[in-house]
């Protein structure tokens, strides 16, 4: 694996024209960039205060947090962590994860989109697959998503469109709007001592607002209501059923699966992983110094020729390095695996827990007694031959067995 | 008399018109609720055993 220190005299910008695999991004505290290609092909150029990088495969890059980062083309996955500026990013093969950087626009991702702890705005315009967002201190704009959207504390105003179903949750400001467009259903959940203007419409002509005193089920297309005193645009539209609640449905507590302490023991989880790794990283490199300069020790003493020792010693170091190297770039592919399984896991958690709370108690009842009509009237038919003498008792019998089997099948 | 034994015995009288199939139908759901109960007392009887020892 080839290494790069790069300093940063003069440098105001970061380019990476193109990686084909995967790419890494993780800002840190030194004032230079290390950039890090196991394929040993990548290309570097600094001209004009920017430093371009293009990398055949993988590549891991380590940079200053304030430096502004520009990503052209990524094959497969990106992977960005603790940048303190800008972002922008153009074209991802693959999936998109951000954690804990100022602001991003993206302009295309084939995969899925992971974005935590964004402390600005997020402007993504294409997304192939699903969006996972959680905490964003500025504006969010989702301009196209594939399939599924899900939405956690958005302190700015949310644009949004997706294919897919749509589950947000945030708590309207006056001076921002917010407008979400989703294929299918659409959940929503708001506090219910907000001030909000409800405008809603649903394909499906289901539409249920349960917030506080406000208890409504509309079977309509369009419907607008005034929260509180009213306040910002709050515009939902879904192909499907639209469901916004408030998110204080606790007497359901002990069905529910609590998304947020699940996203907590993940989160500790994945930490722990990434500390035992680095850990093991470590000790890695330091057994294999070990181990490497105790081999050139004694190759010292099998009497070889001073410039042929040199050599076998740099090979050596060189081998031990790129060892170590290898070992860091499975540990940082292993923990964004992690990191990525962990939010699917919370997307099915927050679906189930949506579920739960869009479950109408009376509608259930309403088909239970229904089917018990059914079955009620499908007995006494079974009766009537029987008196009839269609059928004789056995018969009968079998008959109204094999009804309470349906019927058991049903619950 | 067992519980299938009294549903069959209903079935019989339907066919042979000492009861019509409506009456029938209602004694065949009391027979079911009444074995339900049942249930519900053994169940209830079971856990405060439980509970003792």
């Amino acid at each position: 694996m080839a290494q790069h220190t790069i300093s940063m005299e003069d440098i105001s910008q970061l380019v990476i024209t193109n990686a084909g695999g995967s790419l890494y991004l993780t800002g840190w505290n030194r004032e230079e960039i290390r950039v890090k290609d196991p394929s040993e092909q990548d290309s570097i150029n600094k001209e004009k205060g920017k430093v371009q990088i293009s990398f055949p495969n993988d590549g891991i890059v380590h940079l200053p947090h304030h430096l502004p980062v520009v990503i052209e083309s990524v094959g497969k996955d990106l992977v960005i962590k603790g940048i303190g500026s800008p972002l922008q990013i153009s074209s991802i093969g693959g999936d998109l994860t951000l954690s804990d950087v100022s602001s991003a626009t993206v302009q295309s991702v084939g995969g899925d989109v992971f974005a935590k702890r964004i402390q600005g705005d997020l402007v993504i315009e294409n997304v192939g697959k699903d969006c996972l967002v959680d905490n964003v201190k500025g504006q969010l704009s989702l301009r196209q998503v594939g399939k599924d959207i899900q939405i956690e504390k958005v302190a700015g105003g949310i644009e949004a469109l997706a294919g897919g179903d749509g589950q947000i949750n945030f708590s309207p400001v006056p001076w921002q709007a917010y407008q979400i467009n989703t294929g299918g259903d659409l959940s929503v959940a708001i506090p219910e001592d907000c001030n909000a203007d409800l405008s809603i419409k649903s394909g499906n002509k289901d539409i249920t607002v349960s917030l506080g005193d406000i208890d409504e089920k509309v079977k309509e297309g369009e419907f607008t209501k005034q929260v509180g005193e009213g306040g910002p645009a709050i515009m939902l539209s879904a192909g499907g059923k639209v469901f916004v609640s408030s998110d204080m449905y606790s007497w359901l507590s002990p069905l529910r699966i609590n998304a947020e302490e699940l996203g907590n023991i993940a989160i500790d989880f994945s930490d722990q992983t990434a500390e035992q790794l680095k850990d093991h990283l470590s000790h890695l490199e330091e057994d294999l110094r070990e181990t490497f300069s105790n081999l050139g020790d004694s190759l010292d003493s099998i009497g070889l020729s001073e410039e042929k020792l040199k050599q076998i010693k740099i090979q050596i170091e060189e081998s031990g390095l790129l060892t170590a190297q290898k070992a860091e770039l499975a540990a940082i592919k292993a923990q964004a695996k992690i990191e990525k399984s962990i939010a699917k896991a919370q997307l099915k958690a927050r679906d189930m827990k949506r579920k739960t709370r869009e479950f109408d108690l009376s509608e259930f009842l309403e088909t239970q007694l229904e089917k018990k009509t059914v079955s009620d009237s499908e007995r006494l038919m079974i009766l009537n031959m029987l008196q009839e003498k269609k059928l004789s008792p056995e018969e009968a019998d079998d008959l109204l067995k094999a009804l309470e089997g349906k019927k058991d099948d049903s619950k | 008399m067992t519980a299938n034994n009294e549903h069959l015995e209903i079935l019989e009288m339907i066919q042979r018109g000492t009861i019509s199939a409506e009456e029938g139908l209602k004694l065949i759901e009391a027979l079911g609720e009444s074995e339900a109960d049942l249930d519900q007392e053994y169940l209830l009887a079971k856990s405060k055993l439980e509970g003792e020892y």
